[in-house]
């Protein structure tokens, strides 16, 4: 039987052309998957049309997506589906991203698939693979593919402390390993990956885009672990309890 | 304490919504009502929901993936409190405050409540012998504070047999997960509205018998009696996809 495969997109504010992009690269997959779209306070009334399920949501929660794309998830949960992946609205992915992910579960028996990402120039063109996310220490959201043992960890997207809501995707992997989640990588880069910081055209020979770009610089996860142990004791023990981990 | 109330709706009678809303005035605490549609939004209801959720694709799963969306959003939003309350029910006075009473005296994750059975046309008949909110709870009769949002997930993760009545599981994960559920009391506060034909027969013909349903009042026990029916294998798999493990 073929396996039920949902892909979740949050979008906030990013062109159209974007998102359709994004819905065309779900639509084209090679494994058919029905497409989320969670609209976080600003809703597109075009996607209606598009065959997609659409979730309005009635104010944006500020907080990267992350709020929209756990309760996207969690009704593709209620809905059944066998697997459930992530696509950032300003992401596309490549024919075979879902196909790989459920070759290589079926194959290993896991419980979270993870792909590598290519990076992509805020105007589409190629750039190079990704060389920080390796699928293993290193999650993309959008490289992620979580089956049913591995749902409970989609609430932890909403429910990561405010103050590191914008890398809840590092807590997400936190909480899978905690919990002892089977996960493997299938090595290959089928997500195409749009990049719009700032530090990284900083630090690059390419000119800065003019357009589309956000200033925000992505911790280091030793910088992570230094503001968590920085908390009081039991301020760390409530937030494990927030997020379930505890 | 500021208060989420999640209510989720499909085709319910305005005069039910209205009347639950109403419920929320004066009940001693800083309520939001939360809406959220399962696939049929209505305008009017958005005009005085405080927050409106819209869920274009109907999940028919008895308001459950709509009480999720609703609940995790107001978690994400740092309310103090998240609880629920049914299209057709509504809160007698001092339920929100009764509850809040209790979690802050019992230092406790989660509080709940019992509830009293009403005819279709709201005329109530009883306290219901079966839920006590200590091992059975209605969906209307659960609130929630931080320690214990994680089980919000619950109401899409209840396995498929169990999860037309999916507070069961929800209140056996806050247990497993060994959060503190108080129970609020001696009355019981929360208004439940039955649609169950059966229950409604030996009353006579009302105006709302068009939203009557053929299933029965669900019998929350038979949730607990599921569980335990399962293999210990089967039993930890269950575990495992909703958490508790």
């Amino acid at each position: 039987m073929t396996r039920r495969v949902a892909i979740v997109t949050p979008y906030h504010g990013e062109p159209l052309a974007w998102i359709a992009k994004a819905h065309a690269s779900v639509r084209m997959q090679s494994h058919p998957a029905t497409h989320i779209l969670v609209g976080d306070g600003k809703p597109e009334a075009a996607i209606d049309a598009w065959g997609a399920q659409h979730i309005i949501m009635p104010a944006g929660h500020r907080d990267w997506g992350h709020t929209p794309r756990a309760i996207g998830a969690l009704s593709a949960a209620a809905q059944g589906f066998d697997a459930i992946g992530f696509l950032d609205a300003d992401n596309w992915f490549y024919p075979d991203h879902v196909e790989t992910l459920l070759a290589l579960q079926a194959e290993r028996d896991l419980e979270v698939a993870s792909s590598l990402r290519v990076m992509h120039h805020v105007d589409g063109r190629l750039l190079h693979r990704c060389q920080l996310v390796d699928g293993i220490e290193t999650f993309d959201t959008n490289c992620l593919m979580l089956f049913p043992p591995a749902y409970s960890a989609l609430s932890v997207f909403a429910l990561v402390p405010p103050d590191v809501r914008y890398i809840a995707d590092r807590w997400v992997s936190i909480w899978l390993k905690r919990r002892g989640r089977r996960i493997g990588c299938t090595h290959k880069g089928t997500v195409a990956y749009r990049v719009r910081y700032k530090y990284f055209y900083d630090t690059s020979p390419l000119p800065m885009p003019t357009e589309h770009i956000v200033d925000l610089k992505i911790p280091h996860p030793r910088e992570l672990r230094q503001w968590w142990l920085g908390l009081p004791a039991d301020e760390r023990e409530f937030h494990m309890k927030v997020m379930g981990a505890s | 304490m500021r208060i989420a109330v999640v209510t989720p709706y499909t085709d319910e009678p305005a005069e039910w919504l209205a009347r639950g809303h109403a419920s929320l005035a004066g009940q001693g605490h800083e309520v939001a009502h939360i809406l959220v549609a399962d696939g049929r939004p209505d305008p009017a209801v958005a005009a005085w929901a405080d927050q409106h959720i819209v869920l274009r694709h109907p999940h028919r799963d008895g308001g459950n993936a709509a009480r999720m969306a609703g609940g995790l959003s107001a978690a994400s939003q740092r309310f103090d409190a998240v609880t629920f309350l049914d299209a057709a029910d509504w809160f007698l006075p001092g339920h929100l405050a009764g509850m809040a009473t209790v979690l802050e005296a019992a230092g406790a994750d989660a509080a709940t409540a019992r509830r009293v059975l009403h005819r279709i046309d709201g005329t109530p008949v009883g306290v219901c012998p079966r839920v006590d909110g200590l091992r059975t709870v209605d969906a209307s009769g659960i609130l929630l504070r931080p320690p214990a949002f994680p089980a919000i997930a619950l109401w899409c993760l209840a396995p498929a047999p169990v999860a037309g009545d999916a507070a069961q599981s929800l209140l056996g994960y806050l247990q497993g997960r060994e959060r503190r559920v108080a129970v609020a009391g001696p009355a019981a506060t929360v208004a439940k509205r039955v649609r169950a034909r059966g229950f409604n027969a030996e009353f006579g013909p009302t105006p709302w018998d068009a939203w009557l349903v053929d299933a029965d009042l669900p019998d929350p026990a038979a949730v607990g009696r599921w569980w335990r029916g399962l293999d210990a294998d089967e039993r930890a798999r269950q575990f495992r996809r909703i958490g508790v493990h």
